[in-house]
């Protein structure tokens, strides 16, 4: 078998101990590759690969182009005491999310200040006063989290827009353990159900106990068509365009469909701009004709600036302490925050406030000297338009590069997903989708060019 | 409707009702068109708002808030699909007029707290560094903050001939500087370069100016130690501007953060400005949206 890659004390290792020895979690796991030898692992991981060319597994970077989710196959393993934590801090922290963005659209937000939220791009006045279905909001949480040198898990951001990857976490898993059962051996793993627990999310929220839900897709050119496509398959709801919902005369949602027109009670959406995809949509929401998930409006608190204010809703709303840490992060609006970001640059994360999927972030430390200056001098111009972060010293963990047939050791981050269903209860599936990030790079995010890894929580 | 001068004068200054209006207009159906309006007066040392109010047609449900710089802000987001766009705002403001005696403040020993800080740096369209050798030799022999004002202002007036189009919304301090033409964003933006490259924080001022109809006007304010922040209009010249005929609607470290409207829509087709009216009258009523559309009509027949 090819030789695990030398041991650097530098860096922070989720497989290995700062001796360098494996640590026990992982002793079955890489007893079970061993055995496999060289020639095993090269067969297993171009079955892999076959299996995700078959099923289509892609993230579409260029529509033109079909691009199959790059993904290393050993496993991540998080203890369930571990586990138990993360969990505990996620649904924490999305019901504090919840209660912000009803307050916030209710016109009683006092959290976070006014000129921080109302200048969001994605701040929707158009939706002021609009209460959604059961008084929730966001339905569907992603959160990444990067582990520390201390062991300890700390988030570095929220998407609560149209949080994607879920199927992500649930296809890797599965090709694992089709082409490579026996790795499972010795463990038990945390099973989940994401068929049933977003059906009942769905019925929560409609008045009607088995609603006719659909999934609306941007088209099967989007980046995350895969994911769309396999959502409805599980899900058993119908994947439709825009072109196939329309206004009917009552003001609700009709879907066409080969038996006649139905109506909808609940679209599952995976597009922003409604009016595009559907002329007409914004108003049969507004007049409560149709429930959306994620309800709009949502994206206020991807902003990378309100992001800050996170641990504050947490004490104000739910009255306790954050139980997962933040990354420390800076409003270069504040002279006192922009001059320490200032002189302590070349150890800053900057990031944008609207950037997504990886865009939009500058990593100090690994840049050349020329975006230095350049940043600088933005930061000058415009301080609110970026947000500053510690940088932080997060896991690596090993791949196995089976061109080249050897281990690697990579930067890798953790999205966890959670639910929040009508009756008020938040959920997060055990686990979550580890993006491994390129060689070089700390970045991880599967735009970015990010390989997928399984993720099994032990007990 | 009839202005009644002899009432809107009084010892506290002078009432004055302003009314803006704007017309944008799409060659293809717009689907979501959201706006930042700073189009309200603000309370500032110098004027005292007594009622505001913005709409636009088609209507929307606007947020109202305090900008980071303290400017009253209506966000505006309109989803139904539309092919015109029209702004109107109208107030009515008491102005006085900032004092006839200003303390002189030697160069010597000026000085600011950090917070002011800011006002002395790059902005996207004012970089100090830019036009600090041409602020110099204008200033040179000035003494004084007020005496630098004036010498900068002057030159500024003097030197740049106004001529409208010659510029965009993006032109810089820089590219003023280097084609000697502009209009009063433009002669503010240069002014302000240079007066920051002195030493003296400037901020941008966007509003309205009596007795120009049709458009908004901008100039700047420089910050006196003692005083705050004074008005100075280079565009005319005015070192001060003691004329109670501005309407202030926001305040900002250059255009960028001060303009009176900024907005982005998504559409097939293109769209522009068709029509802008303003006006500044003695008056202690504010004009209705009826009559201020009525306004905008008159101008697109006239």
């Amino acid at each position: 078998m090819a030789h695990l890659p030398g041991h650097s004390e530098a860096a922070v290792s989720e497989y290995r101990t700062d001796t360098g020895e494996l640590r026990p979690l992982y002793a079955d796991v890489m007893a079970a590759l061993d055995g496999m030898g060289d020639e095993g692992m090269r067969q297993r991981w171009r079955q892999a690969k076959r299996e995700v060319a078959l099923d289509a597994f892609s993230f579409a970077l260029d529509p033109k182009e079909f691009r199959p989710v790059p993904s290393d196959w050993i496993p991540r393993l998080i203890d369930i005491d571990e586990w138990q934590v993360i969990k505990a801090g996620v649904e924490q922290r999305m019901k504090a999310l919840n209660l912000f963005l009803l307050d916030l659209y209710t016109g009683k937000q006092e959290v976070v200040p006014d000129d921080v939220v109302y200048s969001c791009q994605f701040f929707y006045p158009e939706y002021q006063g609009f209460r959604p279905a059961k008084d929730v909001f966001a339905h569907i949480y992603g959160i990444d989290l990067v582990q520390q040198s201390d062991g300890r898990y700390v988030i570095l951001e929220d998407n609560l827009r149209i949080p994607s990857g879920i199927t992500y976490q649930l296809k890797s898993l599965e090709i694992a353990s089709s082409v490579m059962p026996e790795l499972r051996e010795g463990y038990d793993i945390v099973p989940y159900d994401i068929k049933d627990t977003y059906l009942d999310l769905f019925a929560s929220l409609c008045d009607n106990s088995e609603p006719t839900c659909a999934l609306l897709t941007d088209s099967k050119f989007g980046s995350a068509f895969f994911e769309h496509r396999y959502l409805s398959e599980l899900l058993d709801i119908p994947l439709v365009e825009g072109s196939d919902l329309y206004i009917g005369y009552e003001g609700d949602v009709r879907m066409k469909t080969l038996d006649g027109d139905v109506h909808v009670d609940l679209i599952y959406r995976r597009v922003e701009d409604l009016e595009i995809f559907v002329p007409g949509l914004t108003d049969a929401y507004l007049n409560g004709k149709v429930v959306l998930v994620n309800g709009m409006g949502t994206s206020v608190a991807d902003d990378k600036l309100v992001f800050l204010w996170v641990p504050d809703m947490i004490r104000h709303y739910l009255g306790e302490e954050p139980i997962l840490d933040q990354a420390v992060s800076y409003d270069l609006d504040d002279p006192a925050s922009r001059a320490y970001v200032l002189e302590n640059l070349d150890n800053m994360v900057l990031k944008t406030r609207q950037g997504y999927g990886g865009l939009g972030v500058f990593i100090m430390p690994d840049l050349g000297g020329s975006y230095r200056a350049q940043l600088a001098r933005q930061i000058i111009e415009n301080p609110r338009a970026m947000i500053a972060q510690d940088t932080i010293d997060f896991s690596q963990h090993v791949i196995y590069d089976e061109e080249a047939g050897e281990f690697d050791e990579r930067y890798i981050d953790l999205r966890v997903y959670a639910v929040q269903n009508g009756h008020g209860e938040a959920t997060a599936f055990p686990g979550g989708l580890t993006r491994v990030s390129r060689a070089g790079n700390r970045v991880t995010n599967n735009s970015s060019g990010g390989l997928c890894k399984p993720t099994w929580v032990v007990r | 409707m009839q202005a009644n001068l002899g009432s809107s004068i009084n010892y506290a200054g002078l009432q004055v009702s302003y009314t803006y209006g704007a017309r944008y207009i799409y060659t293809e159906i717009v689907i979501l068109n959201d706006n930042f309006l700073r189009l309200s007066a603000c309370v500032d040392a110098f004027q005292t708002p007594m009622s505001s109010s913005v709409i636009t047609v088609p209507a929307a449900r606007p947020v109202q808030y305090m900008d980071r710089q303290g400017n009253p802000t209506h966000r505006v987001r309109l989803t139904a699909p539309h092919t015109e766009l029209t702004i109107l705002a109208v107030g009515n403001v008491r102005l006085i007029s900032p004092p006839w005696a200003i303390e002189e403040v030697a160069m010597s020993v000026l000085s600011y707290d950090a917070g002011s800080d800011e006002y002395l740096s790059p902005t996207p369209m004012v970089d100090p560094e830019k036009v600090a050798d041409a602020a110099r030799q204008i200033a040179d022999g000035s003494q004084g903050l007020l005496e630098v004002v004036d010498s900068v202002v002057g030159w500024v007036y003097s030197n740049i001939t106004y001529i409208r189009g010659s510029t965009t919304v993006a032109t810089t301090a820089e590219q003023v500087m280097q084609t000697r033409q502009g209009v009063c964003q433009d002669m503010t933006h240069l002014a302000m370069g240079m007066l920051r490259a002195l030493g003296i924080p400037t901020r941008y001022v966007s509003g309205l100016m009596s007795g120009q109809v049709g458009e908004t006007h901008a100039w700047l304010e420089f910050l006196h130690p003692t005083l705050g922040w004074l008005p100075s209009d280079p565009t005319r010249g005015q070192s001060i501007a003691r004329g109670m005929d501005l309407v202030k609607f926001a305040a900002g470290r250059d255009y960028t953060q001060a303009s009176p409207v900024e907005g982005s829509f998504v559409s097939k087709g293109a769209g522009w400005l068709d029509v802008v009216v303003a006006q500044v009258t003695p008056s202690l009523e504010s004009m209705s949206f009826d009559d201020a559309m009525s306004l905008i009509e008159n101008a697109k027949s006239a």
